[in-house]
């Protein structure tokens, strides 16, 4: 079959035997998402391909733990998110002792410059609340898993999931609301 | 229903739309050149272990542990290896992923190889452990008089028999260390070092209190033997705790005595572990002794999603319709509602999925799953 037509199932068993049709199809089928939540989790487009790597390496290393094949973007997101966590603590820890500076501005991908002023503002706010809030943020209200799939990505219990979610919706729309552009984005327009 | 972050959301997602296909295809053939070229790397480790440190039982399922797939795992249970001294650092990959690098000088066994875990015996010096997280996972390391109970983590770990010391240092995640004096036992988070010597040994300073960074628990502080909430120890990745101390007290008494948060918490770890039965049983008694509340409607849309992954449809959508007529307005009505609708139509209940969809739109006409309940309707 062509790879673009196997299931996660055959996928799976290609990257397991170390396949390189189907690595390259495991990339081109997921590569999208893991970009994207590593992004949203680190704040910035800056060095995600480095992560993305790490993603994919992990994923091929492991998939043959994979119990329900079917569940293989779960796994790829749920790797996503514990290996842009680790990222975000290890840039944490280096611009505390000085080795890494934070960045003046952080990247964006779009090309409007209304548009990427607006998405740097999201960016900072949701820089402004806590990694565990803002994965729970990002999945939920953004990537829009259900809550309890969420959870389970996030690694925690429903209910602290909730509590999660919760205050950093709380916190990202305080900040929003003190926030003119952001403001308006909260009544559903742009600027 | 109106999401006040859809509008974040939007913005967010169109500038996923900007794509770099360039940057994709090289980054792909980064991955595919790195992925094979490391994969021999996998193997050859193993190979080390069953000429230098671990012979007998692991080299025996040295084929089991090649081909990497916990379902093929030999019953090496009571597999035991003789512990041998390490010339150089070694690598170690277990059939469950996870994976065990003794530093150099190192010495130590693994035993009771699972397809869920091991046990790593570490007689003298460091290793570094990445356990892979997973339900049903059991994994330990013995060191002296202590035992570090891991879930899934990475950290390392080092112990030396004189004087008694043993140092735990997590990269990610929690551990709970059990021994002399510290009762259940104490978790370990990131963050700095912690130091364990029993009180028996003369104090001494931490081995590497140089840098300043390291902590001694010794004597363990009196926190230590806080018993922590069964939430926090679920939170903390430390189901099998949870069940085991359900289990120490009878689990009969623990569905009938105690609160609802610790059944909860009970049915999480349960649910995590893999111990649907349990998990089951947990949310029934929520739901019989704490009827009304929150967490009650929350047990009943739980058991919904145990029925719906037992194979279950129809019992399933019977609980997502009572968790909607019991929490009108509760956080799960979306996801309740739609999976109703896969649930009957999985059942192969045409009028019933309907119905669901129907009632579906109704509440959320540009819900994530209007599309697929209007294609219901629309057959």
């Amino acid at each position: 079959l062509p790879t673009a037509e196997l299931d996660d199932a055959m996928l799976v068993a290609g990257v397991v035997a170390g396949r390189p049709a189907a690595l390259a199809a495991l990339f081109d089928r997921y590569a999208s998402v893991a970009r994207t939540v590593v992004a949203r989790t680190l704040g910035s487009w800056t060095d995600v391909d480095d992560v993305v790597q790490e993603v994919f390496l992990t994923v091929a290393k492991r998939c043959d733990t994979l119990r329900d094949v079917t569940a293989l973007r779960s796994f790829v997101v749920s790797v996503a998110i514990r290996t842009a966590r680790n990222e975000y603590r290890k840039r944490t820890v280096r611009r505390w002792v000085g080795l890494e500076a934070v960045p003046a501005s952080r990247a964006t991908r779009a090309h409007d410059d209304d548009v990427s002023e607006q998405v740097r503002r999201v960016y900072d706010a949701l820089g402004e609340i806590g990694v565990e809030g803002r994965i729970a943020f990002i999945l939920r209200r953004i990537e829009g898993y259900e809550l309890a799939e969420a959870a389970t990505l996030a690694g925690c219990s429903l209910a602290t999931f909730k509590r999660r979610l919760a205050r950093a919706e709380a916190q990202f729309e305080a900040l929003c609301r003190a926030d003119p552009m952001l403001c308006r984005l909260l009544e559903g327009g742009r600027s | 229903v109106t999401d006040r972050f859809d509008g974040v959301k939007r913005l967010l997602r169109d500038e996923d739309a900007v794509a770099d296909r360039a940057r994709h295809v090289a980054a792909r053939a980064r991955f595919v050149e790195a992925a094979t070229a490391t994969r021999p790397q996998r193997v050859r480790p193993l190979a080390l272990v069953s000429v230098t440190v671990f012979c007998a039982a692991i080299a025996a399922s040295a084929a089991v542990l090649v081909g990497g797939r916990a379902t093929n795992v030999a019953p090496v249970a009571s597999a035991s290896v003789p512990s041998a001294s390490t010339s150089e650092p070694t690598r170690i990959s277990l059939p469950d992923g996870s994976t065990i690098v003794l530093a150099q000088g190192a010495r130590g066994h693994v035993r009771d190889v699972t397809a869920d875990g091991a046990t790593l015996v570490l007689d003298e010096g460091t290793a570094t452990v990445d356990v892979i997280h997973r339900p049903g996972v059991s994994w330990s390391v013995i060191a002296g008089p202590y035992r570090v109970w891991v879930t899934g983590t990475t950290f390392d770990v080092a112990w030396k028999a004189e004087p008694a010391q043993l140092r735990v240092a997590m990269k990610t995640g929690t551990v709970r260390v059990t021994g002399p004096e510290l009762g259940d036992g104490q978790p370990v988070g990131v963050g700095e070092p912690i130091t364990f010597s029993p009180t028996s040994a003369p104090p001494t300073a931490p081995p590497e209190s140089v840098s300043g960074r390291e902590t001694s628990a010794r004597p363990p502080p009196r926190e230590a033997h806080r018993e922590p909430p069964w939430t926090e120890l679920v939170d903390h990745g430390e189901h099998e705790l949870v069940l085991k101390k359900a289990e120490a007290m009878g689990v009969a008494d623990v569905l009938a005595t105690r609160g609802e948060a610790d059944l909860m918490a009970l049915a999480d770890a349960a649910r995590f572990s893999g111990r649907k039965p349990l998990a089951r049983d947990a949310l029934l008694a929520v739901r019989r002794r704490f009827p009304g509340g929150g967490r009650a409607a929350t047990a009943t849309f739980l058991l919904g999603k145990l029925d719906d992954e037992a194979g279950r449809p129809s019992d399933a959508a019977g609980w997502y319709e009572r968790y909607l007529d019991e929490a009108r307005s509760g956080p799960l009505v979306m996801e309740a509602s739609a999976r109703a609708i896969a649930a009957w139509k999985r059942a192969g209940d045409t009028p019933r999925a309907r119905a669901a969809a129907e009632s579906y739109l109704r509440r959320f006409p540009d819900g994530p799953s209007a599309s697929a309940a209007r294609e219901i309707l629309d057959r």
